[in-house]
């Protein structure tokens, strides 16, 4: 079997950046309004600031995903078989998130604020917003794990996978954007950062963990073993390597550990770096995944051919 | 109720691609799409290697997953069996292309010309106008069991031009048609059946 031809190549980049943007989107907000929900110091400005930044990471993600689409016009079609299709739920899902998330903003952010002096209403609305969030933040791993043409793709670990990455890269976003408008927060600044990336550090540990098993899962049929040679020896080896393991988990998790033991100013100056680095890294795990997928073979007795156009 | 089917006899197969040509003349495919496919396969080591030829095309799934994962019901399925795609609900998604585990569905964001760099020439004007009456740009692709010979009386193109007389068109539901009974006599079996599709292409073994 070819590996060059053999894996598929309709969905590229744009796709990619679609997946990494709206997982990333849907756990920014997550955190932000866990952080209000706990009440922590600072938590307010932080859930403000994830109502902002998630929502809209969602929508220049989509924008991505239109781009990618024939005729573009007509993408608001996307919803009409929900009974079947994982884009037709998805569609609804992140429909239903921003249009949440704009309530949010609206009525806590600007131009109203009635929503601050409302915490039960918020925490409400919050967690009903936090629902379509998980939604968006999971479903295109389930939508690539009910693809049973492609096995790499076809497990349940796509999903899990996609989830702890939407969480970790939406702290790291939030770590990111803190340190450029850390004045929101003002003395509590360096404590919020303390405890996202904290936090952060346990999620990319059960990342790394789960690389391994979708690495041992995707072991047992032979077609997803094409797609993880690819990966680890072939034409993705460096996207995955350096990407994924070495940009995506290895940088920020040595940081952040760094700055678990002593948070040092220069531990919390390193952070940002290491955010952007982990940020990378989930658009590389997006595009490897997708990258690599490659069609189970036809078979006829013991003779297979590559299904694959 | 008639369900259309084809069986492909692997005994038969000399792997010419005129399946593969033959589909261009009534649909106008462009550069890189074939909707019939030969495909090669290899077994065993040097010096004691077979190889072997598996023509295919959309199987017309009972249960298929490219009308399955369609957000919008682009992807249709008529009473005859055969599933076709309404060009003007398609959005280019090509989820349909990824779900399909024959690789029989092709997204063309614009009609190609076989001779790149070339201006086109009569007959490839002609393609283009054809194809570009039935088809929207950006939109996902399929053979349709060339439903439009169909109506006419005809068979579809790769049946007529198969020069070994290798595939056989007719009605599944048919007990007595020659695709029934010869699944029946000569053990016809589906591509990869564990997938759940049930296709309505089945192969005769080549031995």
């Amino acid at each position: 079997m070819n590996e060059i031809e053999s894996s598929q190549k309709l969905w590229g980049w744009k796709i990619a950046a679609y997946l990494f943007l709206a997982g990333m989107g849907g756990g920014a907000y997550v955190v932000g309004a866990v952080a209000d929900y706990l009440s922590i110091p600072g938590g307010v400005a932080l859930s403000q600031l994830a109502t902002v930044v998630g929502p809209g990471l969602v929508f220049v993600g989509l924008l991505f995903l239109i781009a990618d689409l024939g005729p573009k016009g007509r993408a608001y079609l996307a919803y009409k078989k929900p009974g079947t299709s994982w884009i037709a739920r998805g569609t609804i899902i992140i429909s239903a998130f921003m249009i949440l998330g704009a309530i949010n903003v609206v009525g806590w952010v600007w131009p109203l604020k009635g929503l601050a002096t409302m915490p039960d209403i918020r925490h409400a609305l919050g967690l009903v917003t936090c629902v379509f969030a998980l939604g968006t933040m999971v479903y295109t791993g389930l939508l690539l794990g009910a693809n049973k043409a492609i096995p790499f793709w076809s497990t349940a670990v796509v999903p899990l996978l996609f989830f702890v990455s939407a969480l970790s890269t939406g702290i790291m976003a939030l770590i990111l954007i803190l340190y450029f408008y850390g004045t929101l927060l003002g003395p509590v600044m360096g404590r919020q950062l303390e405890l996202l990336a904290s936090l952060d550090l346990y999620l990319l540990a059960l990342e790394a963990l789960v690389v391994y098993a979708y690495l041992q899962v995707t072991q047992r049929d032979s077609a997803s073993r094409v797609s993880v040679k690819l990966m680890l020896r072939g034409r993705l080896s460096a996207e995955f390597w350096v990407g994924i393991i070495v940009l995506g988990l290895a940088i920020p998790l040595l940081t952040e550990v760094a700055a678990a033991l002593g948070a040092s100013s220069a531990q919390l100056l390193l952070l940002p770096a290491a955010s952007a680095c982990g940020l990378l890294g989930g658009l590389f795990l997006r595009h490897v995944v997708l990258a690599a997928g490659v069609k189970a073979p036809l078979e006829v007795g013991s003779m297979t051919f590559s299904a694959q156009e | 109720m008639v369900r259309f089917g084809m069986v492909i006899d692997l005994k038969r197969c000399v792997g010419c691609y005129s399946c593969q040509i033959g589909c261009r003349q009534p649909n106008f495919t462009p550069r890189g799409t074939f909707w019939a496919r030969v495909l090669k396969g290899e077994l065993g080591q040097f010096p004691s290697v077979t190889r072997g030829n598996l023509p295919v095309l959309c199987m017309h799934c009972k249960e298929p997953p490219c009308k399955e994962v369609c957000p919008t019901g682009a992807t249709q399925k008529k009473d005859n069996g055969i599933v076709f795609v309404d060009s003007n609900l398609c959005i280019g998604c090509k989820a349909c292309s990824q779900a399909c585990p024959y690789g029989a569905r092709f997204y063309v964001e614009k009609w190609q010309n076989y001779y790149p760099g070339q201006p086109l020439n009569q007959y490839e004007e002609y393609a283009k106008a054809q194809w570009d009456a039935r088809h929207k740009p950006g939109t996902n692709t399929k053979c349709e069991f060339c439903s439009e010979r169909l109506e006419d009386g005809l068979q579809p193109a790769c049946v007529d031009v198969c020069p070994t007389n290798a595939r056989v068109f007719g009605d599944l539901d048919d007990p007595q048609s020659e695709v029934s009974l010869l699944i029946k006599t000569r053990h016809g079996f589906q591509l990869n059946p564990e997938l759940g599709t049930d296709p309505s292409v089945y192969y005769l073994p080549s031995r």
